[in-house]
């Protein structure tokens, strides 16, 4: 009996936004781990070059792209596929937060947050599910959202809103995407620890760090536990799963 | 817009490769030209070239040609 992988990526190319740290990162060291070509985006490019040292794989394309600058991110995908080929996958990590309450919220904040966790998002599914850049038998657009675009946050106003708003654009891509077998799906961690986490919650007190974490039963996350779980969503072998989002969260959603 | 540019804008926005757009091409060959693909070309020419068509006008276009033929009776199309 021939033992078939559960995943493997087969060297097809997935572009990773924020790729140089957090759960971006780990989810580029995990697709490589897995057989695939990351393609590193971030917008610093010694950042890029390290990130691409630690990864020992072999293939990897890292493509320097300032997320705000939308209008720069189709020619920029385009012109990548023309010179390394057609791409299978994307996985839009990058993000911002910005911890503040509903009262000290700004219009400058809010269109931040939404610039870069919603919009480039989009731009990039745009650019990447192109059928002259994305592989000609379909491929997998992942969105790292968050479970503050399900359940409410209070300093998360500016943030919740974006991160509904790409589960709710992720909905509508899988089933407008469905026919050319392109699957959409979106992640919602809980509490992980990064370094972006670390300043959004270095704002509130001791008292309510302390509460955040017990409201995990398993405790908080680690990068590594979503990008597992990312890469499982991303999977080429995973072929009927489109239009889901997976709570990883340990348990906090559950109580 | 001279024939060439035309052509480049129509390949773009069904996302295939230039050399597979030519007056001839029918819409059966086209994958990006489906029911999606129309409301594309309908944003796009209103959006590129103020042309307004409706749906049933949109309809009626087979080929590559009949697009271009819309963009020139419009006189939005150079004449070489």
């Amino acid at each position: 009996m021939i033992n078939h992988p559960l995943i493997d990526f087969q060297g097809k190319y997935v572009i990773v936004t924020g790729a140089t740290s957090g759960i971006g990162q780990a989810i580029s060291i995990e697709v490589a781990r897995q057989g695939a070509k990351p393609i590193l985006v971030g917008k610093n490019p010694d950042k890029l070059k390290d990130t691409a040292s630690r990864l020992e794989s072999p293939g990897i394309e890292t493509l320097c792209i300032d997320l705000n600058d939308h209008a720069a991110i189709l020619p920029q995908v385009k012109e990548l596929s023309r010179k390394i080929g057609r791409i299978y996958g994307l996985c839009h990590s990058a993000g911002i937060v910005d911890t503040v309450p509903l009262s000290s919220l700004s219009v400058e904040k809010i269109k931040a947050m939404m610039s870069v966790n919603l919009i480039a998002g989009i731009e990039m599914a745009r650019a990447v599910s192109r059928r002259d850049v994305m592989e000609e038998s379909g491929g997998a657009l992942l969105f790292i959202a968050s479970i503050y675009g399900l359940i409410g946050m209070p300093g998360e106003v500016g943030y919740s809103a974006s991160k509904g708003a790409i589960l709710a654009a992720s909905r509508t891509m899988a089933v407008e995407l469905a026919r050319r077998k392109i699957r959409v799906n979106t992640l919602s961690p809980g509490l992980v620890k990064t370094g972006m986490t670390d300043a959004a919650f270095s704002v509130l007190s001791e008292k309510h760090r302390k509460e955040l974490e017990d409201d995990h039963p398993l405790g908080i996350g680690t990068p590594e536990d979503v990008a597992r779980a990312a890469v499982f969503l991303l999977a080429p072998q995973n072929t009927w799963i489109t239009g889901i989002n997976l709570v990883i969260d340990g348990g906090y959603t559950a109580l | 817009m001279t024939r060439t540019e035309a052509l480049e804008w129509i390949a773009n926005l069904f996302e295939e490769a230039v050399e597979v757009i030519k007056p001839e091409t029918s819409r059966q060959d086209i994958p990006g030209w489906d029911s999606l693909g129309m409301l594309t070309l309908m944003a796009a020419l209103d959006e590129k070239f103020n042309i307004v068509m409706s749906e049933k006008e949109l309809e009626d276009l087979n080929k590559i040609d009949d697009i271009l033929d819309v963009i020139r009776r419009h006189g939005k199309l150079d004449y070489a």
